[in-house]
């Protein structure tokens, strides 16, 4: 089987933020379950007790409940995004839409590294693209990035500036990621400590 | 018995705690391998219970500097993962039980309540 194809690296990026996104989502459940069952236990004892439930607990324990659930909730949104990304073979997108969902679903990745990704859009820019692809070559770069040992501990910012978004700190671009942008006909530019990405 | 519970997820590991207290196990919990660190020092525990990634260190080193201040300290580990690699090598490491997140409390429980029989 020829697994050369960077649309294998494509999957790949695929299974990786989808595994991610799950470990997320796990979290928020596991939070929701040990606080009912919290509360369950609160109940049982003020029963055998025969004492009064504080009601500042249980607020304290919903709060927390409902808090997960508006987190899974955004963490869906976000699944549900990503997985219609291959629908449209090309489509008009927001740049500054999908650069902010392709840093959402890659933030519990970099916070394992201790990286900070920031992102500054001044303008709105619409670019033609397969939305799919796009998503998998800003992840492909951001895993250039973090599987870099001295860069650690980092920030990394994404600027967008008409049709260019620049990179900070400079990134060695790896042949996986030069081979997606090929397939959208985007290229990359490594200059002045920063990695630009032309949309041309 | 008394339990150190390691995760970066703090609302998580305060519930468990509040829960294994109600059980009679004393528990604690740490959201940093510094915390974790800071408090083995101080107190001598029977188990840890460490999430298997956390942000910048994952559980499996932090249970090689647990284990050099309490070297028969016993270790559980909790994941969101669940992958088989990772089940071995908790294996291979010393590792008493793996249990995938949300884990079952009773279970957890349990498997605490062998740990102490042992």
């Amino acid at each position: 089987m020829d697994l050369s194809n960077p649309l294998w690296d494509l999957i790949q990026i695929k299974g990786q933020i989808t595994a991610s996104i799950s470990h997320e989502l796990k979290n928020c459940l596991a939070i929701i379950q040990e606080k009912s069952g919290l509360l369950e236990d609160l109940i049982e004892l003020s029963e055998e007790d025969n004492n009064t439930l504080s009601l500042e607990k249980i607020k304290e324990i919903t709060t927390s409940i409902f808090n997960q659930t508006v987190r899974a909730n955004k963490i869906v949104q976000n699944l549900n995004k990503l997985a219609h990304t291959p629908d449209d073979k090309c489509l008009n997108i927001d740049i500054s839409e999908y650069l902010s969902l392709s840093l959402s679903v890659y933030k519990r990745i970099a916070d394992m590294k201790n990286i900070e990704l920031t992102l500054t859009s001044p303008e709105s820019f619409q670019y033609s693209t397969q939305p799919f692809i796009f998503l998998g070559l800003i992840i492909s770069i951001l895993n250039d990035f973090t599987q870099q040992e001295e860069n650690k501990e980092k920030k990394l910012s994404f600027l967008v500036k008409k049709n260019k978004i620049y990179i900070e700190p400079q990134i060695k671009v790896s042949s996986k990621s030069e081979q997606i942008a090929s397939l959208l006909n985007i290229t990359l530019e490594e200059k002045n400590n920063t990695l630009c990405i032309n949309l041309t | 018995m008394r339990v150190l519970l390691v995760d970066d997820e703090q609302e998580l590991v305060e519930a468990l705690v509040e829960r294994l207290k109600f059980r009679g196990i004393e528990a604690d919990f740490a959201t940093t391998k510094e915390t974790a660190l800071k408090l083995i020092q101080e107190k001598k525990y029977d188990v840890a219970v460490l999430d298997m990634k956390m942000p910048k260190i994952s559980g499996l080193e932090i249970m090689e500097e647990l284990k050099k201040i309490q070297p028969k300290l016993k270790i559980g580990f909790l994941t969101g993962h669940g992958s088989k690699e990772d089940l071995k090598e908790c294996s291979l490491k010393g590792g008493c039980f793996y249990l995938v997140k949300p884990v079952d409390f009773e279970d957890f429980f349990n498997k605490l309540k062998e740990l102490e029989e042992k």
